[in-house]
C-alpha cells in the first residue's frame, strides 16, 4: 500500500515512528524530499515536525472510518466500534459479539455483519463465526486442515476445513 | 541398511519415528508460516503485533520432534555397542559384512585356516520309552552317597552315572536307565529298573546322543549332541560318511515322574557343561560352514531353540578377539532351568582348548596368533610369528553372562586342572614347545586379567613338559615329566613372587592330582621303567605335603602290565571315574587289563578298590568283576557308593557289594535295553 522514500540512514527510524509497512505494489508514496514524488501515485511529502500528523493520516487511510455496531446485554444497549470485537458467533439463533471480557447480543444477521465488516479485516472462519484478524494472537494448525485461532482474550476459535484456504488468502492480502 | 535388516524391530521404530518427525516438522513449518503471515498482516493493519504465545510453543514442538529421534539414536547406539564398555582386546560387530571382513582379513594374513564341516539342525527327537513307571514315594534313600568328583565345590560337572542316594541314573550306549537302588528299609535288596529311555536312533537325522547327566532335588538333566553317524544309508545319495557333531541337546526331566519339562537345542558342538544350582552353563562351538571353498559366515551364526521356539544370535552381540582364528563361533549359554530363560555371549573364534569354571567365572582358552607384518606381501614361508594361549573370561551371576576380558600366556594348557581361581586371581600352568624346547610357566592374573606374575624358572628340567597340576588354596602342585617325575610344590601366598618351595623326583608321572586333605595329595598316573622310558603299569600314590618344602611319597600301589599286555584306567584321564571317599576310607577306579598269548587275548575289566588310610597309606581291598570267563567284553566304567554299599556299573550290569567286601557281589541286575 505504502512506499517510504527517504535516505537510507533515516529509513528504519522513520518507518518505525510511522508504524509503516511497505509493500511492492503501492498507491501512496511518503517522502521528505519532494523531488522523490511519483506522478501516478498519491504523494505525501512531510517533514520531521509533522510525523505525528502523518501517522494519524496513515491510520485513517488504512483503517478507514469507524463503524459502530449496536448490541445489548444485561447492562443495556451499547454502540461499540467494530474493531473492538474479537469475533462474532451464532449461538442458539442469536448473534453474539465477543469483546475482551464480555459479550453482546447483536441484532443483525451474521451475513450482514460479514458484509458490513469485510473491509475491516473481519473474516468468516466457519458457518457460525466471523473473526477479527487484528485480535488473533496465535495460529495453531491442527493435523486435519483445520486451524485453531488463539484470540488475544484467551478464547479459541476454530477455522473449519472449508474456510481454510480463504482464511490463508486473507492473511496474504 | 544391513544393520536395519538384521534388527527389524529397530527398523520399524525408526520408520515410525521418521514419519512422526516428517509430520511434526511440516506442522512446525506450517505454524511458523501462518504466524508470520498473521504478524505481517496485523502490521499492515497498523495494529500492535506483539505475539504473547508463539516462542515457547515452537520450542515445545521442536522438543517433541527431537525426543524420539534422540531416543532412537541412543537405542541404535546401545544395540550396536550392547556391551557398554567392551573389555579391551575385543572388537564388536554391527553387520554380517563386518564379521566376514574379519574372516577374510585373517585368511589373507595367515597361512593356516581350519575348516570343520557341520550341518544345521531342525526338529526335536522322539525318545522311545520302555518299562512301566512305578512310583516309590514312600521309601527314602540314603543321605550318604557319592557325588561327581567335581573340580570346584558347588560347580557340578556332568557324568554318565549319578545318584541321589535312592536312585541311580545311568547312561550307557544311548540308553538312560533309571534304577531304584537303595532305601533305608530294604537296603539294596529292592534294586530294580524303574524306567529306560532309549535314545538309540543312530541314523535318524537330529537324533540326540546323550553324553552326560546332572541331578538335583527337582530335575534330571540329560545333555547330549547330535551327529551324522558313519555308514547311514541315505537311500538316494548313497552313504553319508560323516561323523561330525553339529548340535547340542539339553533335556530337562521332572524328577517326580520323569516327564520331559523342557528341551533346549543349541546349534554348536558342545565344549562343556556346568551346573550351578538352577543354572546350567553350556559352551558350544559353531564351526564355519563352507560352500565351494568359501566361508559361509551367515549359515554359521549360532542359534538356539527352547521347546522348538527359535532364537537367533544378533550380529551386534558377537565379539572378536584380535589374533584368534575366526573359523567358528564360541557361544556361552547361561540357562535358567527353573524359568527357561537363556542368556548368551558369543565370541568369534574357536575355543578349542580347555574350559574351567570357578564359582563366579568361566575361563576358556584358545590360540592367539601374531603375524609378521607384510608377510603376505613379502611372501614369507610362514607368516605366523608367535602363538600364545588366550584366556577368555566370562563372568556369570545366576544365568546372566558378561564378557569380562582376556589374558595371554605363553604355551598351552593341559586340562581344566591347569587353571584355578582363588581370591579373584586366576592361576594357570602352561607348557610351551616340546622336547628340547619345552618350557613350563605358571602365570597369575588379577581379576582384570592383568598379569601379576610369571614363574618360569626351575619348573621342570630340560625337555620336561607339564603332566598334571592342581591348586589347593595358596599352593600349587605341579608334575612335569620326561624321564622322572618331579613333583613341585609352589607357594603362591605372595602372588607377585610365586616360589618353588618343594621338589620330589620319583620314577613315572601322575596325570591327575587331587588334594585329599591339607597334607595329602593323591596322584594317579603311570609307572615308568627308567632304562627303557616306557610305562610299566598304572600307579597310584599319596604325596605327603605336611612339610611343603619336603614332599614325600607316603604310599604307592601299582597295577603292573603283564609280560604280554597292558593295563588301562579311564581315571588317569577322567577325574570323574575316580571314586574317593575319605569317610569310607576308600579310593576306587575302573581298570582294564589285556594279556595276549599266541592266538588269543584275555580281557579283564573291573573296579579296583583300595583302602585309603591317611596314616598307613594305600592297600588293596578288592576287585569287582561282573562276569568271569565272559565271551563278551564286560567293561566296568563306574563305581559309586550309597550308604555301606558299592555299586558298580558296566555296559551290561549294575552290581552291588558291601564296601567292606567289594569282591562279593550281593545282587546284580541286567541293565541292557529291554
Amino acid at each position: 500500500m505504502f512506499k517510504l522514500k527517504v535516505n537510507r540512514e533515516e529509513h528504519k527510524e522513520l518507518k518505525e515512528r510511522l508504524n509503516l509497512t511497505e509493500s511492492m505494489i503501492y498507491d501512496y508514496v511518503l517522502t521528505n524530499d519532494k523531488l522523490e514524488a511519483e506522478d501516478d501515485k498519491v504523494n505525501i511529502v512531510f517533514n520531521q515536525a509533522h510525523l505525528e500528523k502523518v501517522t494519524k493520516l496513515l491510520d485513517l487511510i488504512v483503517k478507514g472510518e469507524d463503524i459502530y455496531v449496536i448490541g445489548h446485554n444485561q447492562f443495556g444497549q451499547k454502540s461499540v466500534e467494530a474493531r473492538n470485537f474479537y469475533y462474532f458467533s451464532v449461538k442458539e439463533d442469536l448473534v453474539f459479539g465477543i469483546l475482551n471480557n464480555t459479550e453482546m447480543i447483536i441484532d443483525i444477521k451474521m451475513y450482514e455483519i460479514e458484509e458490513l465488516l469485510k473491509n475491516k479485516d473481519f473474516i468468516r472462519v466457519s458457518k457460525n463465526t466471523v473473526v477479527n484478524i487484528g485480535k488473533i494472537d496465535y495460529i495453531k494448525p491442527a493435523l486435519n486442515s483445520k486451524l485453531d485461532l488463539l484470540m488475544k482474550n484467551g478464547d479459541v476459535v476454530e477455522v473449519n476445513r472449508g474456510y481454510y484456504k480463504v482464511f490463508k488468502e486473507a492473511l496474504k492480502l | 541398511m544391513e544393520f536395519l535388516l538384521n534388527n527389524p524391530g529397530i527398523a520399524f521404530m525408526l520408520l515410525i519415528v521418521f514419519a512422526f518427525s516428517i509430520i511434526m516438522i511440516s506442522k512446525i513449518i506450517n505454524e511458523i508460516n501462518f504466524n508470520k503471515l498473521l504478524k505481517f498482516k496485523q502490521k499492515q493493519m497498523r495494529i500492535n503485533t506483539q505475539v504473547t504465545y508463539g516462542g515457547g510453543r515452537v520450542a515445545f514442538l521442536s522438543l517433541i520432534t527431537a525426543t524420539p529421534i534422540i531416543i532412537i539414536v541412543l537405542l541404535v547406539n546401545m544395540t550396536i555397542n550392547p556391551m557398554g564398555d567392551l573389555p579391551s582386546g575385543y572388537k564388536s560387530f554391527n553387520s554380517l559384512s563386518s564379521i566376514e571382513s574379519v574372516v577374510d582379513d585373517f585368511k589373507s594374513k595367515s597361512d593356516i585356516y581350519y575348516f570343520t564341516r557341520t550341518f544345521s539342525t531342525d526338529d526335536f527327537l522322539d525318545s522311545e520309552i520302555f518299562s512301566n513307571e512305578v512310583a516309590y514315594t514312600t521309601t527314602v534313600g540314603s543321605s550318604d552317597y557319592s557325588t561327581v568328583n567335581n573340580q570346584v565345590i558347588g560347580v557340578a560337572e556332568m557324568d554318565n552315572v549319578v545318584t541321589n542316594g535312592k536312585y541311580i541314573y545311568i547312561l550307557n550306549n544311548n540308553l538312560l536307565t533309571i534304577l531304584y537302588a537303595y532305601d533305608t528299609v530294604n537296603d539294596y535288596e529292592d534294586m530294580h529298573i524303574i524306567k529306560q529311555i532309549d535314545y538309540s536312533s543312530e541314523c535318524e537325522v537330529d537324533a540326540m546322543h546323550p553324553v552326560g547327566l546332572f541331578i538335583d532335588d527337582e530335575r534330571l538333566v540329560v545333555v547330549g549332541n547330535t551327529y551324522t553317524a558313519y555308514g547311514c544309508d541315505n537311500s538316494d545319495e548313497g552313504f553319508w560318511f560323516n561323523g561330525s557333531s553339529y548340535g547340542t541337546f539339553i533335556d530337562v526331566y521332572e524328577l517326580e515322574d520323569y516327564t520331559l519339562e523342557d528341551q533346549y537345542k543349541l546349534s554348536g558342538v558342545y565344549k562343556g557343561f556346568r551346573k550351578i544350582g538352577d543354572n546350567l552353563i553350556a559352551v558350544t562351538t559353531d564351526y564355519m560352514e563352507y560352500e565351494n571353498s568359501e566361508v559361509d559366515v551367515l549359515g554359521s551364526i549360532p542359534n538356539y531353540k527352547i521347546n522348538n521356539y527359535s532364537f537367533d544370535i544378533k550380529y551386534n552381540s558377537i565379539v572378536y578377539l584380535e589374533g584368534t582364528m575366526p573359523n567358528a563361533f564360541t557361544t556361552f549359554y547361561g540357562i535358567n532351568l527353573e524359568y527357561g530363560s537363556v542368556d548368551t555371549e558369543v565370541i568369534l573364534g574357536d575355543g578349542r582348548n580347555n574350559l574351567y569354571v570357578s564359582e563366579n567365572n568361566i575361563y576358556l582358552t584358545s590360540y592367539s596368533y601374531s603375524f609378521v607384518p607384510f608377510a603376505d606381501i613379502l611372501n614369507f614361508e610362514s607368516n605366523t610369528s608367535n602363538t600364545k594361549t588366550s584366556i577368555n573370561k566370562v563372568s556369570y551371576s545366576g544365568n546372566n553372562l558378561s564378557v569380562e576380558g582376556v589374558g595371554y600366556v605363553e604355551g598351552n594348557t593341559l586340562d581344566q586342572f591347569s587353571m584355578s581361581e582363588y581370591e579373584g586371581n586366576l592361576r594357570i600352568a602352561t607348557t610351551k614347545g616340546f622336547r628340547e624346547t619345552a618350557q613350563n610357566y605358571l602365570t597369575i592374573f588379577d581379576s582384570n586379567m592383568e598379569v601379576i606374575s610369571v614363574l618360569n624358572e626351575g619348573l621342570g628340567e630340560e625337555r620336561e613338559s607339564l603332566k598334571s597340576s592342581t591348586f589347593f588354596g595358596n599352593y600349587a602342585f605341579v608334575v612335569t615329566f620326561e624321564q622322572t617325575d618331579p613333583f613341585y610344590v609352589i607357594d603362591l601366598n605372595d602372588v607377585e613372587n610365586p616360589v618353588i618351595i618343594g621338589e620330589l623326583k620319583i620314577p613315572g608321572f601322575s596325570t591327575y592330582l587331587q588334594p585329599l586333605t591339607d597334607d595329602i595329595i593323591l596322584g594317579i598316573g603311570f609307572n615308568v621303567d627308567e632304562s627303557t622310558n616306557r610305562t610299566t603299569g598304572i600307579k597310584v600314590q599319596l604325596y605327603d605335603v605336611s612339610d611343603m618344602t619336603l614332599p614325600v611319597v607316603m604310599s604307592s600301589v601299582e597295577i603292573l602290565y603283564s609280560d604280554y599286555g597292558y593295563s588301562y584306567s579311564s581315571a588317569t584321564n577322567n577325574h570323574k571315574d575316580l571314586l574317593v571317599s575319605l569317610s569310607n576310607g576308600i579310593i576306587a577306579f575302573p581298570f582294564t587289563t589285556y594279556t595276549y598269548n599266541s592266538d588269543n587275548y584275555t580281557y579283564i575289566s573291573g573296579l579296583i578298590v583300595y583302602n585309603l588310610d591317611l596314616i598307613n597309606g594305600l592297600s588293596e581291598k578288592g576287585v569287582v568283576v561282573h562276569e568271569t570267563n565272559s565271551i563278551d567284553d564286560i567293561y566296568i566304567y563306574k563305581g559309586i557308593y550309597i550308604d555301606d554299599y558299592l555299586y558298580t556299573i558296566s555296559n551290561k550290569y549294575v552290581g552291588v557289594s558291601l564296601i567292606e567286601n567289594p569282591d562279593e557281589i550281593l545282587k546284580i541286575i541286567d541293565i541292557q535295553k529291554k
